[in-house]
C-alpha cells in the first residue's frame, strides 16, 4: 500500500517530502491538505532547521501512535522519555523557534512539551534578573517605571 | 509536484497569508516578544513565585501578564514585587492559608490598603478569598465593593475585623456561608450587612445561628441589616431561648461545640436545598 506524501517547503525553499499521517499531526496542515489536496505547502516562515526538527518530532509520534497494541503503556512511557530528550537537546534560541512553530502549525503535543521546557527553565531561575539572563531579555523598564513600581508596593505600616 | 499558478494556488496563498496573520508567524525571534497566549500557557506550569518574577522581567512580559492573567493563587511569602494594580483582568485571587506566609507577607496582606489597591484597579475580579486575613477591615471590603463590581464570591472567613459590608449588593450568599463556617475560634461580635440586598434570609440565618453574639433583637442590634427588606425573618438565638439569654462570655467550650453542631446541621439542610 503506497502512502500519500505531502511536500512541505521551508523559508529557504527546501522541500521536505513527508507521509500525510506525519504532516497531519499539525492541525493547520491537516486542514490545508483537505482544502488543497496535492499541493506543495509553502511554510514561508519556518527555516529548514526548525521544519526538520518539527518533522522529526511528528514522525516519532505518528510511529508511536500507530504502534499501539499490548505494549502501549511501555511505548507511551518511552515516548515521554523521548520527548524529554528531544527538548533537552534544544538550545534557548531554537526553543523559541520550535515553540512558535508548534503554535503556528498547531501541533498540541509539541506545544505542550515546548511550553513545559520553557516553564522548567523559568522555574529554575531565582528571580527576574536570572530570567532575563537566561532568555536574553533586556530590562526595558525606565527609571520612572521602576520608581513607580517601588512606590506602588510601599504600604504604610 | 508542481505549483500551479492559477486560482487554486492563489487561494492557497491567501489562506496561508491569513493563517500567518492570525498566528503572528514565526518571525518572532526574541523571548521578550512572546505572544500573550503562549506566555499564558506557560505560566500555569510554574508556581506563583515564578509568575511574579516573570512579571518583572520586561515591560512586554509584564503587560502580557497584566492583560492575560485571570487567576492567581498566592502562597508565596514575598508579595512586595507583585503589581496587582496592573492586573486589570484578574477574576480570581486566592490567598493560601495564613500558615504559608512569612511575617513580612502577612504585613502586606493584612493591611487593608493592600485590598484597596486591588479594589481600585481589578474591576473584573469575581472571586476573592481572604480567609483568615485577620487584619483586613471594613475599608478594604468597602473598596472591594466599589472597585470590583463583578465580585460574586468573597470569602471573609476569619476576618474578624470586618464589621460592615455596606452596599455590597453583589455579595451573595456564597460569601456568607464561609463566614458561618469559620468556626469557634473567631467570633464576630457584630456584623453590618446593611444594603447587602443580594443576601437571602437562609444564608444570614446560618451566620446568625453560628455566632450567638450576633443579635437582631431590639436594643441589641449587633447584626445590622438596615435596607435588607427580605431579611426580616432572620432572628437571633434569643427568640429560640427567650427565657435563657446567655451572655457570650459565659459560654463554655462544650456549649460552643453544641452551637456549631446545630449550625452545621442547619447549613447541611440549606446546602441540600441549594
Amino acid at each position: 500500500m503506497s502512502k500519500k506524501m505531502i511536500v512541505l517547503k521551508s523559508s529557504e525553499g527546501v522541500s521536505f517530502v513527508v507521509e500525510e499521517a506525519v504532516a497531519r499531526q499539525s492541525k493547520i496542515i491537516s486542514f490545508l491538505v483537505e482544502e488543497f489536496p496535492d499541493r506543495e505547502l509553502p511554510l514561508t516562515n519556518m527555516t529548514s532547521e526548525i521544519l526538520r526538527k518539527t518533522i522529526e518530532y511528528c514522525k516519532k509520534h505518528v510511529v508511536e501512535d500507530d504502534g499501539g497494541g499490548d505494549s502501549s503503556s511501555s511505548s507511551s512511557g518511552d515516548l515521554k522519555e523521548w520527548d524529554v530528550k528531544f527538548v533537552a537537546e534544544i538550545d534557548q534560541p531554537r526553543l523559541m523557534d520550535l515553540l512558535m512553530a508548534a503554535n503556528y502549525l498547531d501541533i498540541p503535543s509539541l506545544l505542550d512539551v515546548t511550553c513545559q521546557k520553557v516553564a522548567d527553565t523559568i522555574a529554575a531561575c531565582n528571580d527576574e534578573k536570572e530570567i532575563r539572563a537566561t532568555f536574553n531579555i533586556e530590562n526595558d523598564f525606565t527609571e520612572e517605571e521602576v520608581e513607580a513600581i517601588r512606590m506602588e508596593n510601599q504600604y504604610p505600616i | 509536484m508542481v505549483m500551479v499558478v492559477g486560482e487554486t494556488s492563489m487561494e492557497l496563498d491567501q489562506c496561508f497569508q491569513m493563517t500567518m496573520m492570525n498566528m503572528e508567524g514565526v518571525s518572532i525571534k526574541e523571548w521578550k516578544d512572546i505572544p500573550v497566549e503562549l506566555l499564558m500557557r506557560i505560566l500555569p506550569l510554574v508556581d506563583d513565585r515564578n509568575v511574579i518574577a516573570a512579571s518583572g522581567v520586561c515591560s512586554g512580559w509584564r503587560d502580557a501578564i497584566s492583560l492575560g492573567l485571570t487567576r492567581l493563587r498566592l502562597s508565596c511569602s514575598d508579595l512586595s514585587s507583585l503589581h496587582l494594580s496592573k492586573m486589570t483582568t484578574l477574576e480570581s485571587l486566592k490567598f493560601e492559608p495564613l500558615e504559608a506566609f512569612s511575617d513580612k507577607a502577612i504585613a502586606y496582606l493584612t493591611r487593608s490598603l493592600c485590598v484597596q489597591a486591588i479594589g481600585n484597579n481589578c474591576n473584573q475580579m469575581q472571586s476573592l478569598n481572604l480567609g483568615r486575613c485577620e487584619k483586613i477591615s471594613d475599608d478594604g471590603v468597602l473598596s472591594l465593593a466599589y472597585g470590583c463590581p463583578d465580585l460574586r464570591t468573597l470569602d471573609l472567613c476569619g476576618c474578624v475585623l470586618i464589621t460592615g459590608l455596606y452596599y455590597c449588593r453583589n455579595i451573595t450568599d456564597r460569601a456568607m456561608y464561609p463566614l458561618a463556617q469559620s468556626g469557634v475560634k473567631n467570633k464576630p461580635g457584630s456584623l453590618n450587612i446593611s444594603q447587602c440586598t443580594a443576601l437571602t434570609p437562609s444564608a444570614v440565618q446560618a451566620v446568625c445561628d453560628t455566632f450567638p453574639a450576633l443579635h437582631t433583637c431590639s436594643g441589641r442590634h449587633s447584626l445590622v441589616m438596615s435596607g435588607c427588606l427580605n431579611l426580616t425573618s432572620v432572628h437571633c438565638a434569643c427568640i429560640l431561648q427567650a427565657h435563657r439569654v446567655v451572655p457570650l462570655c459565659s459560654l463554655k467550650e462544650r456549649e460552643w461545640v453544641n452551637v456549631v453542631y446545630r449550625s452545621i446541621i442547619c447549613l447541611r439542610r440549606l446546602d441540600a436545598k441549594l
